[in-house]
């Protein structure tokens, strides 16, 4: 197939370099600069698709970011990517893509027939539909619509491309590479701020690349060229090229979506980065945005072969390609003809300008005139006719204000309608930024006004049409954002000599009736064309009650998808202004967001995947760990050995001999993972004694103490041991989870309440690697490592902490315990953590010494009724609940948590207490998370009693153990409970929570 | 996404930061003279401003310094950051649209 | 004294593959010091023993003979010398006694990554949200900011050249985040 539509010269594309690629399994080829869309009008492919609700053929309305209908399946396999507009691809070898939402093909669809039923398809009809029955809409509705109506495949497998982010600061961001924005770029650029030039399309230029213009003396290409290369020479100025500016967040953060290999062929696009989002902080922000043609509204106004007046000029001049042979303008202002001229000139035939304003004058009028077209003024499109393709349009004279045109019918054959509805400026950036938009009557479209951050708007965007206003404008704007941010721009230049024909005046015109009123027969006037809402949905909108235009959007999907109704909301709006009889400032705009166009996860999850979705911490014997056959449990951000399952064990064998070995032997734990702040000051001990719950100025030097911590509502947030390494000088050990937030805890009193206080913290969690081992071998193996070091009782008691040399490395020993056995913890600096852990081991091998991981450590724990804050406590839980008024000082006048602990809430006799629970069945392991309740026959819902906080198989017992919190529990020992599971109610006994060695004998081996 | 003032290392992305909620909630002196509707006040009762508000703010990943911020809550227009123990800046005259 | 060796820095196991611009250094003498600015006699007794002025201005580092001092906060900052830090930190409690101080021995609780060469700015750029442009950032500044999700110290000790210091259970992470950052730009991995 040869490229019949492309005109014999002219455009940007390079015509010595073609390019194969492949539609709907045909083979076709274009050029190099041509997008997909522009290859495709070339071939003369106009029918790309089907209607999302309809079915109706559709085809190519624009040319750039506001296609509502082109959107296709790009690429096969992993890496194919649903619903991306054609407009909008590059066009590269081997390019593959074919038509969304059509069965079994795009020439003939099945779901067609849904056009007959159409009457019945109107807004709300799903809603209305498929309500009911209720049960039916899971099982037979929705997947039987999401068929019909789905738009393209998401990808099966991962996405093997490589994203990426980049972070910029820069003084000015210019937002559209226009001429308005080549302009800021320039003015800021020249006084040396860092900028940043940013545009959606392949080349800056803008709307330039689509229209012929003499500026100072040159064309438009030499005087791009020109911009570009002094923009480029400039070390501060960065330039982004197929890249979108898809947000604007606060305080002038926007993120770009930078498009690298998506243009290359697939071979070369090996290895590289294909997307890259641009974080930008910007200083000032210039929006040169552009607008956005409106289509009219019309009878049939969607056929394949009716496009906007603009995107033909594009096609065109840019990509040297004739839309169509024979034209029909259908506008509404002057701009629009110099699409007619501009496709005359290039050997296609203008058959007619239907022109709804009933009185035209001006210079591209005349120059229309003066190649013989004809115009008809004050004249309408009220129907169309084609199958796959346009073929011929139904044009009355306008009657003014009348619903019903019932003047003479002309037909008039094309192959191509172009239409205008004027402009809208793109304001979805300057929108996003929370800035106001105002109506402007003459314009006939919403500009933006008050912004509320610091930004210039500048170009189409800012209602400059002109493009001698567009460099003015746009110069003006780049100096001001540069001059705001502190930098002085040189002298403006002198203004161009231009040569641009005058863009004359616009008279809006909404919605064109026909010989029928809207919604009436056959014909449909549509608004939105990706989302199949016409006139008539809003007009039926409106008569079920729906007024605002968010309400009318939700119910009539006008603006949804991935286009956002950039084409679509100003009609929709204009229409409901219509019917309501209000002012169009008085209806508003929808809320713009994020993102402009879409944007894939892949992009925005940059290297965060995997293993780097959150940072994986690891402590210094990390590989000893994995080198010995560790599982792994997330704590927090780190990687815990789970436990160590030897060849054929299953888990619970592992923890059944992990936890005997400790019992029985000795085992060996890397502790490492606790958090440890150094407190040192005059005040420190006062200050524990405030923070903690328990009392701390009496404890002596060398000695250690666990403490708890509550917040000031009285619940329990962090515990842990303190040791007292001078006078004025503590080591605090914090949770595994808890060190980071108890830090700022901790700052944050010194920092705001107790000034007067002279401690300072400081963290050294990773200062200090821990290797716990314990068991009543524990003293055995560590007298073999320091020989040196008096472990007696006497010497060494329960509590305290010895300095020295362990395995010939400088140490601190502390003698506390979370397994209820004889313990050592052993801190050795961070990067001789494993040195030492190789050393207890080869120490303990003739105790058989027994690595163990944070299950078995739970199992143990447990078994003496120890809490894990966060397992046991969910920030709702008092030491009182815990059982543990033992540590809450009833002598201390003040301390975090105290005043609470009286409140009449937390005094509740019926609070959730922790108790310990035995099943009747000592087999039965409760599930953790059970819920409790006193009377497994009480009808449903049960009244709750309480939940199951941990719950194990205890080897050393011979039987299950749990934890829970019950209401009221600490007096219902003795009690039966029930936990109702799937398919059986398992019965346990309310005991009190420590199930081992309740005198504390062991602790000393 | 905020650019926070750090009164010490200027301004920096929120991320750096951790929020602390309203500002100027002292701690009662001595919590045992307060009947439980006072602590309860002291403990839950918090503004919800819309429109200038001070909350207090922690540059958690940079100086570990603890300090105040005036920030529209409808902008997020920041008036100032002022140390612990500084006055707040005197505040703009309400935004448009928010009052 | 018992000699804390063998050494194993964290991020040695992926170090050794590193690409060319990123390394890990050799261990070096870190001490963590807070103290009063407004008492004179803090800084005269750190310039006693450390001969270095300390910073006051923050972010930014002084440069001592024999040791550097990196700005933390007003009432912290961090020292950096040759060798094991026992000996500096006997200097400054000697010197320090009697004052409100805090001085930990924080060598192993951070370890140091060297960026260097013509794209250690764009790993920098790929990596955090500061702004490091030379306009903003040069040497003789610290800045303490986020290297992908981890908090960390970035000090430029040349003009293509930094050092981050990262907490040790985060360097596998940082290390691999930075090594990966830099592969883009076709440095031998």
């Amino acid at each position: 197939m040869t490229q019949h539509f492309r005109a014999t010269s002219g455009g940007r594309i390079n015509r010595r370099k073609a390019i194969n690629f492949t539609f709907n399994g045909q083979s076709y080829i274009g050029y190099e600069g041509d997008t997909l869309a522009s290859a495709l009008l070339a071939n003369g492919v106009h029918l790309l698709g089907r209607s999302f609700k309809y079915h109706r053929p559709r085809g190519i309305v624009a040319a750039g970011a506001e296609e509502p209908n082109s959107m296709v399946q790009l690429g096969e396999g992993a890496t194919t990517e649903p619903n991306i507009r054609a407009t909008q691809i590059s066009l590269y070898e081997g390019l593959t893509a074919s038509s969304v939402n059509v069965w079994p093909n795009v020439e003939f669809d099945i779901s067609a027939i849904n056009g007959l039923f159409a009457k019945i398809m109107t807004a709300g009809f799903y809603n209305k539909t498929f309500m009911w029955p209720r049960s039916l809409w899971m099982k037979l509705y929705e997947p039987v619509i999401r068929r019909a109506a789905g738009w393209g495949r998401a990808p099966t497998t991962s996405d093997p491309d490589i994203y990426d982010h980049m972070h910029l600061h820069v003084e000015v961001m210019v937002v559209g590479g226009g001429p308005a924005g080549l302009m800021a770029a320039l003015a800021a650029g020249r006084s040396c701020a860092r900028v940043l030039l940013v545009d959606e399309q392949s080349e800056f230029g803008g709307s330039l690349l689509s229209t012929k213009r003499q500026i100072g003396g040159k064309d438009e290409t030499a005087w791009i060229a020109d911009m570009v290369a002094e923009l480029e020479a400039m070390p501060d100025v960065t330039l982004l090229r197929r890249s979108t500016t898809f947000g604007y967040y606060d305080h002038n953060y926007l993120c770009v979506l930078e498009q690298k290999t998506d243009h290359l062929p697939a071979a070369e696009r090996k290895g590289k980065v294909r997307q890259r989002v641009w974080h930008v902080r910007a200083g000032q922000v210039v929006l040169a945005t552009g607008a956005h043609e409106r289509p009219l509204v019309f009878a049939d106004n969607d056929r394949p072969g009716i496009m906007l007046a603009g995107a033909v000029q594009t096609y065109v001049n840019r990509y040297g390609v004739l839309p169509g042979k024979k034209m029909v303008l259908f506008t509404n202002n002057d701009a629009a003809y110099e699409a007619a001229i501009d496709l005359q000139a290039a050997g296609g035939d203008v058959v007619a300008i239907i022109d709804c304003r009933h009185e035209v004058s001006g210079e591209l009028v005349d120059a229309a005139r003066a190649l013989d077209i004809e115009i008809l003024a004050g004249y309408a499109i009220t129907g169309t006719s084609g199958g796959k393709r346009v073929e011929s349009v139904e044009v009355r004279k306008i009657q003014k204000g009348a619903k019903v045109y019932t003047s003479a019918a002309r037909s008039i054959d094309c192959d191509l309608v172009a239409m205008s509805g004027g402009w809208s400026p793109v304001v979805h950036l300057f929108s996003q930024s929370q800035g106001q938009l105002h109506y402007d009557e003459a314009k006939a479209c919403f500009l933006p006004g008050t912004p509320r951050q610091v930004q210039q708007v500048a170009g189409a965007l800012a209602g400059q049409f002109s493009l001698k206003d567009c460099l003015a404008g746009g110069y003006k704007a780049g100096a001001d954002a540069a001059r705001a941010t502190g930098f002085t721009p040189k002298r403006k230049p002198a203004a161009p000599e231009i040569d641009e024909p005058d863009a004359g005046e616009i008279e809006p015109f909404w919605v064109v009736p026909g010989s029928r009123p809207i919604g009436e027969g056959m014909a449909k006037h549509f608004v939105d064309l990706q989302n199949d809402t016409t006139a008539a949905d809003i007009e039926l909108a409106v008569r079920e009650g729906f007024e605002s235009v968010e309400h009318i959007k939700r119910y009539t999907l006008t603006g949804f998808g991935t286009d956002q109704g950039k084409t679509s909301n100003i009609n929709a709006l204009a229409i409901l202004s219509g019917i309501l009889e209000k002012p169009i400032p008085k209806i508003g705009t929808t809320t713009f967001r994020p993102p402009y166009t879409p944007v894939s996860y892949g992009a925005l999850a940059g290297r965060n995947l995997g293993d780097w979705s959150d940072p994986v911490r690891v402590t210094s014997i990390h590989d000893w760990h994995v080198n010995n056959g560790a599982l792994f449990e997330n704590v927090g951000q780190w990687k815990r050995p789970w436990y160590f399952p030897k060849a054929g064990e299953t888990m619970q064998e592992a923890l059944n001999r992990e936890c005997l070995a400790v019992r029985n032997g000795v085992g060996v734990l890397d502790a490492s993972t606790l958090g440890k702040i150094d407190i040192r000051g005059p005040d420190a001990a006062e200050f524990l004694n405030r923070i903690y719950t328990n009392a701390w100025l009496k404890l002596g030097v060398g000695r250690v103490r666990y403490g708890l911590m509550c917040h000031e509502d009285g619940m329990v947030f962090d515990d842990g041991t303190t040791a007292r390494l001078a006078d004025d000088r503590f080591l605090m050990t914090t949770t595994t989870g808890g060190a980071a937030g108890v830090l700022d805890w901790l700052e944050e009193y010194l920092q705001t309440e107790w000034t007067d206080l002279k401690v300072y913290c400081t963290s050294v969690t990773e200062q200090w690697a821990t290797v716990s081992i314990a068991g009543p071998k524990a003293g055995a193996v560590l007298k073999k490592l320091a020989p040196e070091m008096d472990i007696s009782h006497e010497n060494f008691p329960f509590l305290s902490f010895k300095e020295g040399t362990v395995a010939g490395l400088k140490a601190r020993v502390f003698r506390i315990s979370f397994t209820g056995e004889l313990t050592y913890e052993i801190n050795v600096p961070w990067t001789c953590g494993q040195a030492l852990w190789e050393a207890v081991m080869a120490a303990g091998a003739e105790f058989d010494i027994t690595p163990y991981g944070t299950e078995s450590m739970h199992i143990l724990r447990a078994e003496k009724g120890f809490i894990i804050v966060g397992q046991e406590t969910d920030g709702t839980t008092t030491p009182q609940d815990l059982g543990m008024d033992w540590i809450v000082s009833k002598v201390k006048p003040d301390f975090i948590g105290k005043r609470s602990f009286t409140r009449t809430d937390t005094a509740r006799k019926d609070r959730k207490q922790l108790v310990g629970l035995l099943t009747d069945k000592p087999d039965d392991v409760l599930p953790e998370g059970a819920q409790l309740v006193f009377d497994p026959h009480a009808p449903k819902p049960m009244p709750m009693a309480g939940h199951v906080t941990s719950s194990y198989y205890s080897a050393t017992l011979g039987r299950s153990i749990a934890l829970a919190l019950v209401k009221g529990g600490h007096d219902r020992k003795r009690q039966k409970i029930f936990a109702p599971l799937e398919g059986k109610t398992v019965t346990a006994e309310i005991v009190d929570p420590v199930f081992y060695d309740k005198e504390g004998e062991r602790l000393n081996g | 996404m905020l650019n926070i003032d750090c009164p010490w290392c200027g301004k920096r992305h929120e991320t750096e930061f951790r929020y602390g909620g309203e500002a100027h909630i002292a701690r009662p002196e001595d919590p045992a003279m307060l009947d439980d509707t006072d602590w309860a006040a002291f403990l839950f009762m918090r503004k919800n401003t819309k429109g200038y508000f001070a909350e207090r703010w922690l540059h958690s990943h940079g100086c570990r310094r603890w300090f105040n911020v005036i920030r529209h809550t409808v902008t997020h227009e920041i008036v100032g950051a002022y140390k612990m123990g500084e006055k707040p800046p005197k505040l703009p005259k309400p935004a448009g649209g928010a009052k | 004294m018992a000699k804390n060796s063998p050494w194993i820095t964290p991020a040695a196991a992926i170090a050794r593959d590193f690409p060319a611009g990123l390394t890990e250094l050799s261990p070096r003498a870190q001490v963590n010091l807070r103290g009063i600015l407004d008492e004179s006699s803090f800084m005269t007794a750190v310039k006693t023993a450390t001969g270095i002025d300390l910073p006051i201005t923050p972010n930014k580092v002084a440069t001592g003979k024999d040791h550097k001092a990196l700005w933390l906060s007003p009432d912290e900052w961090l020292l950096i010398g040759e060798g094991e830090a026992d000996a500096l930190v006997h200097r400054l409690e000697n010197a320090l006694t009697g004052q409100h101080v805090a001085i930990n021995d924080v060598s192993a609780n951070r370890t140091i990554f060297e960026l260097s060469g013509p794209h250690g700015h764009h790993v920098l750029m790929k990596s955090s949200e500061f702004d490091f442009h030379p306009r903003v950032f040069a040497p003789g500044d610290c800045v303490q900011t986020l290297i992908a999700k981890s908090q960390a110290i970035v000090e430029q000790v040349g003009e293509d050249a930094f050092h981050i210091y990262v907490r040790s259970s985060f360097s596998r992470y940082v290390g691999a985040w930075l090594a990966e950052a830099l592969a883009e730009y076709g440095a031998p991995a």
